[in-house]
């Protein structure tokens, strides 16, 4: 089966720092897939250059088999794929119930209607993804008001709501207690599991990593250094010495 | 007649910049878009006004030392303001930053209407100054040449103050990257009242320096602000070079606009902020990298 | 809790209710000059509120919304003095040239943000204004355009002023079905975040632009019912004092409430209008009074409001 995502020579760069250096890389349909590296690797240059947020990225990235490197974001969120921000982003004076019925009214396609059906029909749905990741209690609470780890999961619910082929999440668990983490993570996969999804995801925890992903590619000076599944990965020589090396 | 309109062009540019430098620069360390600027540039011509008949009056050096007494007292009012209402809002909406520099415009037009009435009042031009160079048929009158000259001190001076002492530098750091002032241990808060003053202070020199010029009155405010804006547009908010550029653009536009169509040269400026601004939304804009 | 219950509690009927027959009692009551004082003071809010739309909902900060003003004031007042219409008819041609200068000029302002945003609707309104000041042979110039019409319809001042009532509760009521809508919560969502309503799929310009077009359309038929009130139409209804004194109204009013734009026309004219009574330095009373919103009451006339119960937590923007 032809992969989901391909990207071919993608490459990105601001003035003489190249952030992303002729990157080559598949993503499999249905596939949880890690993408690591230290900081400064080009983990979240890759995301944003899929998410089609960044100008002048050079290179061939193709979804589903359509060219999709030079779309604009509203577009390539269209063709179904969906991203969380390394510092998530929500509408920060809405409560969380009205973010998730904005995800669901833009998520129908019909954000130029007056209809009250159509709000109360969205409202509706937001309460219930609400519930799914587990803030239905703070459905009345501002963003600005909520937790670090609550707006994950809202902006994690916000991003489902589009019903998106692939998820892209950036560092979807930094700044959280390591509780937290796997709690956040273990949702974030069964869901994707449960609807089909594939998920490509930036992860500092090696341990979350190891537990959740199916494959993991590790990235280095904005390029790949190694690619392989998670026990390859942790065996590999090279990976161990400029990345796993002074943390294990 | 084209070229002495280039030379009231020049002229007019420079006086534009030293209005523009001080916004631009303020814009540049705070964010904030200083609404009363022309207020101070109008306080300037009417400070001028006042000081002229009190300083040997006629002479050059008594026209000059009564314009720089003149921006030197907008300088202390200008950073009353900032130290007594601007500093407590640091931070806070850009709007309403806004908001309480429009209020300070109505409270100097107000005050310079009470004092100074509402009519047109004349600044003489000095003695030595009132001839003109006889170039064939053309008669350029000196004026001009000589404020664009004191202009072009000014902002020598400025520049080599920017580039070459501490505060300029910690200007600068400021202007590129606010969390680098904190790094060089510096007070913030004082090189934001710095620049607001050396800003109140350009604006009050250059109203002085342009008074004899034109008719000064409680409405200059509004038109030289609208001016200098355009003027930051064009050469980019924050950027001073760029504001040089738009100044010269702006007053040569003005001046040789006059000529040819004089009913539609301010709405040509303001076709070109418009088209300059155009421009700038076509470049595609990247989003948060993360 | 839920967006459609957000409807409003019975006592802010109340209070409104209570507001109306006063205007409307005051207006019948005290007199001609009341009743002139009145249809200024709701035709501005009309206006103010049009702005509060954008800044409050759509986070657009406009330097240039008197274009849209002048542009509803000269296409109802040309409509009827160089087309000939019905001023019935012509009525329309106000909120419609308007709502056309909108989707130009904001075709090209949505392009942009925050101050480079608000430097070109700034640009664009001066270029309104040097138009309808230049071209003689169709505005008038600065004489502007007189005599097409009696002023107010011919009505009396109080008959006039209750019309000017009726108006803005239609727009508000219209303003207020807008808010509470689908079109409503993305115009919110763009202006709150506009990278996270991207890549959700939405087009920020797309929505920026409708919200743009229509507070100019609002302020459109403001500026209409201004040159209907005056039977006159004028380039300074398209200059910066009336986007000045908009803007202060919507900050006196409050920020990020629904009625912000409209108490603040309140507070701004009525300060106005009795200011002489204090002193004849209107421009210093204001600029205190600025200065004192500003820094003590950021929110404005709203936020005292909800302190006293009145709660506008639904119609935070």
């Amino acid at each position: 089966m032809s992969p989901l995502l391909s990207a071919r020579q993608v490459r990105k760069a601001y003035g003489s720092f190249v952030a992303l250096n002729n990157i080559d890389f598949d993503l499999a349909r249905g596939e949880r897939h890690a993408l690591i590296g230290p900081n400064g690797a080009g983990k979240s240059t890759f995301i944003a250059c899929i998410a089609g947020q960044l100008p002048g990225v050079e290179g061939s990235i193709r979804f589903k088999g359509d060219e999709v490197a030079r779309l604009l974001p509203a577009e390539v969120a269209k063709r179904g794929i969906g991203r969380t921000f390394q510092i998530s982003r929500a509408f920060l004076q809405m409560s969380a119930l009205e973010n998730m019925t904005a995800a669901f009214i833009i998520a129908s396609g019909r954000w130029a209607s007056l209809s009250r059906a159509l709000l109360a029909e969205a409202e509706d749905r937001a309460g219930g993804m609400l519930a799914t990741v587990g803030l239905a209690a703070r459905a009345g609470s501002r963003v600005a008001d909520l937790s670090l780890g609550d707006r994950k999961r809202l902006e994690f619910g916000m991003v489902l709501a589009g019903d998106p082929d692939l998820l892209l999440l950036d560092e979807p668990t930094a700044g959280m207690s390591i509780k937290e983490r796997h709690h956040l993570m273990e949702l974030v996969a069964t869901r994707a599991e449960e609807a089909g999804k594939t998920l490509l995801f930036v992860e500092h925890d090696i341990d979350v990593v190891l537990k959740i992903a199916q494959r993991v590619t590790v990235m280095v000076r904005g390029a790949v250094l190694a690619a392989g599944t998670p026990v390859e990965i942790a065996a590999n020589a090279q990976v161990q010495a400029v990345y796993l090396g002074g943390h294990h | 007649m084209i070229w002495v309109q280039l030379v009231n062009g020049l002229m007019e540019g420079m006086m534009l910049f030293l209005i523009a430098s001080g916004l631009t620069l303020i814009f540049g360390v705070s964010r904030i878009v200083n609404f009363a600027h022309g207020s101070l540039y109008m306080l300037g011509a009417f400070l001028t006004y006042a000081f002229v008949p009190l300083i040997a009056p006629g002479t050059v050096a008594g026209f000059f030392a009564a314009v720089l007494a003149a921006g030197l007292v907008t300088a202390v009012i200008g950073t009353a303001f900032e130290v007594l209402a601007l500093r407590r809002i640091y931070g806070r909406d850009s709007l309403m930053q806004l908001i309480i520099t429009v209020a300070l415009v109505f409270i100097i037009r107000d005050l310079v209407r009470w004092i100074w009435g509402p009519n047109s009042l004349m600044v003489p031009v000095p003695d030595a100054l009132l001839g003109a160079w006889v170039v064939g048929e053309t008669w350029f009158p000196l004026f001009p040449f000589v404020i664009f000259a004191a202009g072009l001190v000014v902002v020598v001076a400025m520049i080599g103050t920017i580039r070459f002492t501490r505060a300029g530098i910690l200007l600068r750091a400021a202007t590129d990257d606010r969390g680098m002032v904190a790094l060089l241990g510096s007070n913030e808060k004082l090189i934001f009242t710095g620049v607001f003053a050396a800003g109140s202070f350009l604006a009050g020199i250059a109203g002085g320096m342009a008074a004899p010029y034109g008719d000064v009155n409680y409405l200059l405010d509004t038109t030289v602000i609208v001016s200098a804006f355009i003027v930051c547009v064009i050469g980019g908010m924050g950027n001073l070079y760029g504001a040089l550029a738009g100044a010269m653009v702006v007053g040569l536009t003005k001046a040789v606009g006059v000529m040819y169509f004089p009913r539609l040269s301010m709405m040509l400026i303001f076709l070109i902020m418009a088209a300059v601004l155009v421009a700038r939304s076509m470049g595609r804009q990247g989003g948060p990298a993360r | 809790m839920s967006l459609l219950s957000n409807q409003m509690s019975p006592a802010r009927w109340a209070v409104l209710l209570a507001a109306v027959v006063g205007l409307e009692l005051a207006n019948r009551l005290t007199g001609a000059g009341t009743s002139l004082m009145l249809a200024e003071m709701l035709i501005l809010a009309i206006f103010a509120a049009s702005l509060n739309l954008l800044m409050s909902y759509g986070h657009m900060v406009s330097f240039g919304h008197a274009a849209f003003f002048g542009l509803g004031a000269y296409g109802f007042t040309l409509a009827v003095s160089r087309a000939g219409l019905p001023v019935e008819l012509a009525l329309l041609f106000g909120p419609l040239l308007a709502g056309f200068g909108g989707l130009v000029f904001g075709a090209l302002c949505v392009r942009l943000t925050e101050i480079y945003f608000a430097m070109l609707t700034l640009a664009c309104a001066q270029i309104t204004y040097t138009v309808l000041f230049q071209w003689y042979d169709v505005t008038g110039g600065d004489t502007g355009i007189t005599g097409f019409m009696p002023a107010r319809f011919g009505l009396s001042e109080a008959n006039f002023t209750t019309l000017v009532l009726v108006v803005l509760a239609v727009c508000l009521a219209l303003m207020a079905r807008l808010v509470a809508s689908p079109l409503g919560l993305a115009i919110r969502a763009v202006g709150q975040d506009r990278w996270r309503a991207e890549a959700l799929g939405l087009a920020p310009r797309r929505v920026q632009l409708v919200a743009f077009v229509i507070s100019a359309a609002f302020a459109g038929v403001a500026g209409t019912l201004f040159a209907a009130f005056q039977g006159a139409a004028f380039p300074d209804y398209a200059g910066l004092g009336f986007t000045l004194e908009a803007l202060i109204m919507v900050v006196l009013g409050g920020l990020h409430s629904f009625w912000g734009g409209v108490l603040g026309a309140v507070l701004f004219t009525q300060l106005r209008h009795w200011a002489p009574v204090l002193t004849g330095h209107w421009g210093l009373l204001l600029g205190i009074v600025l200065l004192i919103f500003v820094i003590a009451l950021p929110h404005g006339v709203a936020a005292l409001g909800a302190r006293l119960g009145l709660g506008p937590k639904g119609d935070r923007a």
